[in-house]
């Protein structure tokens, strides 16, 4: 047990981490960032923080099913437990392994949810406390205080007589009070009951002594009676080692091709997701989420299965690419044009990125659950999320390249290494993750592809991932049923002009458009004529043009522009032509830009307010003849809501490695202050003016750190730890190291000040 | 990546380049689990479905052997989750079976006992089995035996059957061996009709499908029931038989509306079968009427609502659908295949052209323009009237008069649906017209004298649409149709692709309304034969008729 620090007897946690260095401490706030947020002031901040109930149990949340089953065996043993008493008392239990008990008590050590060295253990109280009164099922030592349980410790042989009485009744409920439930109400307890009087099951074992009464209506069974029964186990099992994770091991070539058909349905179907809500916007419910109305609609339209499109929304969202317009509803957001321009690499890092983090649970939305969880509402946020992804991620990577796992067997291996975290109740969340990573691609035929796992550690993945990508195809096939095929993949400007001009039927790695009327038009309106599509179909087509696809485009194109409409905000009506003649040609009615619509008819896109001031500025007196009269036309499909892309959430292995070094530099500094005015009373403190200033001039060309004593304001003089940064003016500004500011202090009022290293007398003499 | 024929995408369709070197061999590999969806002149799309699946789990393919093939003729990898589902789906199959139980009949046994508690589970299985006999076995009511398999389908629990069929009541059949023999797609589809029990065959019009169902009853060896779509086709399936078997006349009864004759081999007509008298179908017993062998359903894809019941009573026996064209507008596709069985044999039409067993075809659409008169009308028509308005214009006679001249060595049927307008172009052309309301004997009159020679053009309605064999027609000229029906349109092109002694070219001309709900029913008319590689040309009727503009 190298960790434990054997230096001196230890008398409490905060004297144990004091002790500790600089690595162990780096690691503590690795594994447990909340004690550094914000950084505590000292080690006692810091060990009174580490046994508050909230941060044990999230620790506890990050024990194995081994680690935690010691802590319960720890509590169930006495304080201060050697080392090698503990592992006499778990030996003869199924599964020892002596090693792996060690390691996983030095863990628990180094969590600080154990502290002191192998010759005594103390489990930290707020722990202990969590297991009640009957740690490991287990009653009250009473030996001490019983003479007839004294008994039975003295001479085993009692029980195993009495047991050979005993009826299977009561051997039943001796199995159960021994293992299960130590203390259980029983009426009139107390009263003194013979042997040979005994009637019932529970008077006879009461009689004997097995079970004792603890108060007037209740019964326990003493620890060492128990111990006994169950033949000095304290558990009957140690799961000591966690299942074995099989699988079936795969060429890494071939889980990065399976993978690459989800990263391209992730990026095909996300694609036509947004550019299906920038046609048509879905206005949200009053709750901020889709209604399942729209939610299938929208699945039908995108042909994605629920999962899927559940899937796509909320990593969408998350990313950023989507936002909810006050006015229009969800639509894409100006972030998704960006993604737009970029490689497919790149478009998928961001989503899969997007994925890691996240903390929404696409899978509850419209499950079979009792709560309607609608997409995109605020129901989809779990904050644990980003958390259980980490862990499902984690146990992958653990894995060699190309090992492919089934969703059982990382089941069962999460439920060992963090129970606490991964119980029943999670295994539909982590099942759920292991099916949304598939999609994604960040896993193919169930083992992490190798981009994927670039992805799980944080790394750019668009190098690898995009020589793994198929090759692109320069040509499309068009067919006479107005049909054509992408025989792989198309380069980003040629799939989108033929996203516009056809719709898609069958995406992957190839991909199936068909042309419509609809389709055409789409084109057209988005400023293509007829003659521009020709030429690009002639350009990328690897096959002649079939006839009726030219007629169709040429037939849309024919109709396109008869009947037009357009924008105006007022109108202005006369049948005198002279009038509007003269308002065309008032000068002080230029900024209306007035536009002649037909015969007496004149249009604006001025607001009638402006407009009725104006033309009466001029001389005019219109009349409205509407009391609306604006005609509200407004085109939805180039809008774009404001969004942002959702927060990265604190998760534990995004710590960088400076902040925790940070931290700890900054409660040793708190640290040696608290020593130094443990050992030193300030008043004790007092160099000469001159000394003091010799110090000062002198730590400020070494850059190290010293300590005065300070008289503040109030008279209060209090021992402070600074580094000297300039002296000025009978100023000193310094880095006060305990509230990591830089504060100016008053050299007057500074009544000592010595090095950190040296004593006193050193620094005076 | 390898340089194979096929592309396999994630939403499970296959994409079939034909034009690669390797395409025809891996056509036959992933025919027997994948079910062709559209056959254009350039790329073939597959898709594998669950029914496909199960299928080929039927005719003996595992699930290795589907991943294997797909694995080996793909250009790109293989989606994995696709792999996967094969596998799943396959694996299905065959856990519930439906055997003959010696003393207690038809049972449904399991070999995985939580499937069968799950599928008793279902409120639809339930009112199909009897008493459970054991934890494996329940009784099933023999009348049910389709039903139940209609169902367990749907739950995704295909029951491998069996239970076997009926022989019927024997009755030796052979073909007649004079000058001809099977071609090898024909005996193809037998045997795979044969070796599947009962299910669909998929042939293009004019490519024989008679003969395949002559060559069925051969095999069978047993009474036959054959049910056609009207008179004038049973008399033609007769006409065949004689001349195809060692059938006699005596052998050959006809069930219609005319003649009610049951005789070994009886041909009846879907008509007769669905007539009513007081709100019984009087004429469905003659289903029990003898012990038939095999039951055979000309034009499948019509096959009325009343024989779609009766026809799931009848499992036990034998039965063989034939059709060119399984797409139905109402989408009972999926009916026919649970009730007749599934798809046996389909063949892309231009592979058959291609083998020369079918006359290639010229597809035309003419687009013929409103006269500014009926324009008007016509933009201020009611919704229902306008399809009518649109295609009887007139300035459809102009060109339909051209055509017929423009052929003049050639036999040209012009097909309509109005009779107002076949009348009115019987009358310009000087052509006699057959439409239902012409006598069966008037009408087999002149369709001899057509197959004679004597007469040259004919103006028929859609009592030609089916089974009137008019080997000599070269040219068909669609004026009117069903709105938007595909089947229809394909049936029609159907009218002229027997192969003509000199190996000529068959024409086929639709004439369209420009700027019309016309326009639109003959865009969606048209999908089918588009999608089995018939390119349309579109010719303007005034370059028609006075020749291309010279810009």
């Amino acid at each position: 047990m190298g960790t434990f620090s054997n230096v001196k007897r230890l008398r409490s946690l905060a004297d144990d981490l004091r002790n500790r260095t600089d690595a162990q401490l780096q690691f503590l706030f690795q594994q447990r960032p909340d004690l550094m947020h914000p950084v505590p002031n000292d080690v006692s901040q810091l060990a009174t923080r580490a046994t508050t109930n909230a941060s044990t149990n999230s620790a506890l949340d990050s024990l194995n099913l081994l680690e935690l089953t010691l802590c319960e065996i720890l509590a169930a043993l006495p304080d201060g437990i050697s080392l090698a008493d503990t592992l006499t008392e778990l030996e003869t239990i199924d599964g020892f392994d002596e090693t792996a008990i060690t390691n996983a008590l030095s863990n628990l050590w180094q969590l600080a949810l154990v502290w002191g060295d192998a010759t005594s253990l103390h489990l930290v109280r707020s722990v202990r406390e969590n297991y009640g009164k009957f740690p490991c099922g287990l009653g009250p030592a009473m030996a001490a205080i019983r003479r007839e349980v004294a008994e039975f410790v003295a001479d085993p042989e009692l029980i195993t007589e009495l047991l050979n009485d005993a009826s299977a009744d009561a051997k039943e409920i001796l199995i159960d009070l021994a293992w299960e439930q130590p203390q259980r109400p029983y009426k009139n307890a107390a009263r003194v009951i013979r042997p040979e009087n005994a009637k019932t099951t529970a008077e006879w074992l009461l009689a004997h002594n097995l079970i004792i009464a603890a108060e007037e209506n209740t019964i326990v069974m003493p620890r060492e009676i128990a111990m006994q029964l169950r033949g000095n186990k304290l558990v009957k099992v140690l799961p000591s080692n966690g299942p074995a994770l099989v699988g079936v091991e795969y060429p890494i070539e071939r889980i990065d091709s399976a993978g690459i058909h989800g990263v391209l349905t992730a990026l095909s179907s996300v694609e036509e997701l947004i550019s299906s809500l920038a046609n048509e916007p879905i206005s949200p419910l009053r709750s901020g989420g889709l209604a399942h109305r729209d939610f299938v609609t929208l699945g039908e339209t995108c042909s994605l299965t629920p999962a899927n499109l559940a899937l796509f929304l909320e990593v969408s969202f998350a990313a950023g690419l989507i936002a909810c317009d006050e006015t229009y509803g969800w639509m894409p957001a100006n972030e998704y044009d960006r993604w737009l321009t970029k490689s497919d690499e790149a478009r998928w890092q961001l989503l899969a990125n997007t994925w890691t983090y996240m903390d929404r649970a696409p899978h509850l939305i419209n499950s079979e659950s009792v709560e309607k969880v609608t997409a995109l509402s605020t129901l989809v946020t779990r904050t644990h999320f980003g958390a259980l992804r980490a862990s499902v991620l984690s146990l992958l990577m653990s894995l060699p390249d190309g090992q492919a796992v089934s969703t059982e067997e990382v089941l069962s291996t999460l439920a060992w290494r963090a129970p606490r975290r991964f119980s029943k109740a999670h295994n539909e969340s982590a099942a759920a993750i292991i099916a949304e990573a598939e999609l994604l691609g960040i896993t193919g035929a169930n083992a992490l592809t190798s981009y994927g796992r670039l992805v799980a550690q944080g790394d750019d993945a668009s190098a690898v991932i995009a020589k793994c990508l198929p090759p692109f195809v320069d040509h499309i096939i068009v067919q006479a049923d107005l049909t054509a095929l992408a025989p792989g993949r198309l380069p980003v400007a040629q799939r989108r002009t033929m996203a516009l001009i056809a719709e898609v039927e069958s995406s992957g790695v190839a991909t199936t458009y068909r042309f419509t009327p609809a389709s055409i038009l789409r084109a057209i309106d988005y400023g293509k004529n007829a003659g521009e599509i020709k030429d690009f179909l002639l350009g990328i087509s690897r096959t002649e043009i079939p006839q009726p696809l030219l007629y169709l485009i040429d037939d849309v194109s024919r109709k396109h522009g008869h009947l037009r409409m357009g924008h105006a905000t007022v109108y202005l009506r006369c049948d005198d032509s002279n009038i509007l003649n003269a308002l065309l040609a008032d000068k002080r009615l230029k900024p209306l830009k007035l536009r002649q619509l037909a015969e007496g008819i004149i249009i604006t896109e001025q607001s009638d307010d402006i407009v009725l001031r104006k033309l009466r500025e001029a001389g005019y007196s219109p009349t409205a003849e509407n009391a609306d009269g604006t005609l509200a036309i407004t085109a939805a499909k180039s809008n774009r809501g404001m969004g942002q892309p959702a927060v990265n959430a604190l998760i534990s292995r995004s710590n960088p490695e400076r902040y925790v070094a940070a931290a700890i530099k900054s409660i040793r500094a708190g640290e040696r202050a608290t020593q130094v005015n443990e050992t030193n009373e300030p008043s004790s403190l007092k160099t000469s003016t001159k000394e003091t200033l010799e110090v000062l001039s002198q730590a400020l060309q070494m850059g190290c750190e010293i300590w005065i004593s300070y008289s503040d304001k109030g008279g209060l003089t209090t021992a402070r730890i600074i580094e000297p940064l300039t002296i000025s003016g009978g100023f000193l500004t310094a880095f006060d190291t305990r509230t990591s500011e830089v504060k100016t202090f008053t050299i007057s009022r500074i009544s000592g000040a010595q090095f950190l290293d040296e004593p006193k007398e050193g620094a005076a003499s | 990546m390898t340089d194979g024929p096929l592309i396999v995408q994630s939403d499970k369709t296959l994409l079939l380049e034909i034009d690669h070197a390797q395409s025809v061999e891996c056509r036959q590999a992933i025919a027997p689990f994948a079910e062709l969806e559209r056959a254009p002149e350039h790329i073939h799309t597959y898709r594998i479905t669950p029914l496909g699946l199960w299928n080929a789990r039927a005719a003996g393919h595992d699930a290795e052997s589907v991943v294997d093939t797909l694995l080996k003729y793909s250009r790109y990898p293989v989606p994995h989750a696709l792999l996967i589902d094969v596998a799943e789906t396959m694996s299905r199959y065959g856990r519930l079976q439906l055997h003959m139980h010696p003393s207690h009949g038809l049972v449904l046994q399991a070999t995985d006992v939580n499937v069968l508690e799950e599928v008793l589970r279902s409120k639809k299985v339930i009112p199909l089995i009897g008493k459970r006999l054991d934890e494996q076995t329940v009784v099933v009511h023999p009348s049910e035996r389709g039903h139940l398999k209609q169902v367990l389908l749907k739950l995704g629990w295909p029951a491998e059957d069996l239970a076997g069929y009926v022989d019927g009541e024997a009755h030796p059949i052979a073909l007649s061996d004079s000058a001809w023999t099977l071609r090898p797609y024909q005996q193809e589809a037998v045997d795979g009709f044969w070796h599947g029990g009962s299910g669909v065959v998929v042939l293009p019009c004019g490519a024989g499908k008679t003969i395949v169902g002559a060559a069925a009853m051969a095999t069978a060896g047993a009474t036959t029931l054959i049910l056609v779509t009207n008179t004038v086709s049973a008399r033609q399936w007769k006409a065949e038989l004689l001349k195809r078997t060692t059938l006699t006349e005596e052998e050959i009864g006809e069930y219609s509306g005319a003649r009610k004759e049951i005789r070994p081999v009886t041909i009846a007509t879907y008509q007769v079968m669905t007539t009513r008298r007081q709100g019984v179908y009087a004429h469905l017993e003659l289903f029990d009427a003898r012990d038939w062998g095999l039951i055979i359903y000309d034009e499948v894809h019509l096959l009325p609502a009343p024989v779609f019941r009766f026809t799931a009573d009848i499992q036990a026996r034998r039965r063989l659908g034939l059709t060119a064209t399984l797409v139905r507008e109402d989408g009972m596709e999926g009916e026919v295949f649970s009730l007749i069985g599934p798809k046996r044999y389909d063949a892309p039409w231009k592979d058959i052209e291609a083998q020369g067993y079918i006359a290639p075809a010229e597809c035309v659409e003419v687009r013929v323009s409103l006269p500014e008169a009926e324009r008007r009308a016509y933009s201020i028509a009611e919704a229902e009237d306008r399809y009518r308005m649109a295609a009887t214009t007139r300035s459809k006679n102009r060109i339909v008069e051209h055509l017929v001249n423009k052929h003049p060595e050639d036999h040209v049927l012009v097909i309509g649906q109005y009779l107002d307008q076949l009348d009115e172009l019987g009358e310009h052309l000087g052509v006699p017209i057959i439409t239902g309301a012409t006598p069966v004997k008037e009408r087999e009159r002149l369709f001899q004298s057509f197959r004679d020679g004597e007469t040259r053009v004919l103006v028929v309605s859609k009592v030609a649409n089916f089974s009137v064999d008019l080997p000599e027609a070269g040219v068909a000229i669609q004026v009117s149709g069903t709105f938007g029906s595909r089947q229809e349109e394909a049936q029609r092109l159907g009218r002229v692709l027997r192969p003509k002694g000199d190996k000529r070219k068959a024409h086929f001309y639709t004439i369209v309304t420009r700027d019309t709900v016309d326009a639109d029913y003959a865009a969606h008319r048209q999908r089918f034969l588009a999608e089995q590689g018939y390119a349309y040309n579109i010719i303007d009727a005034d370059d028609l008729l006075y020749g291309p503009k010279s810009d």
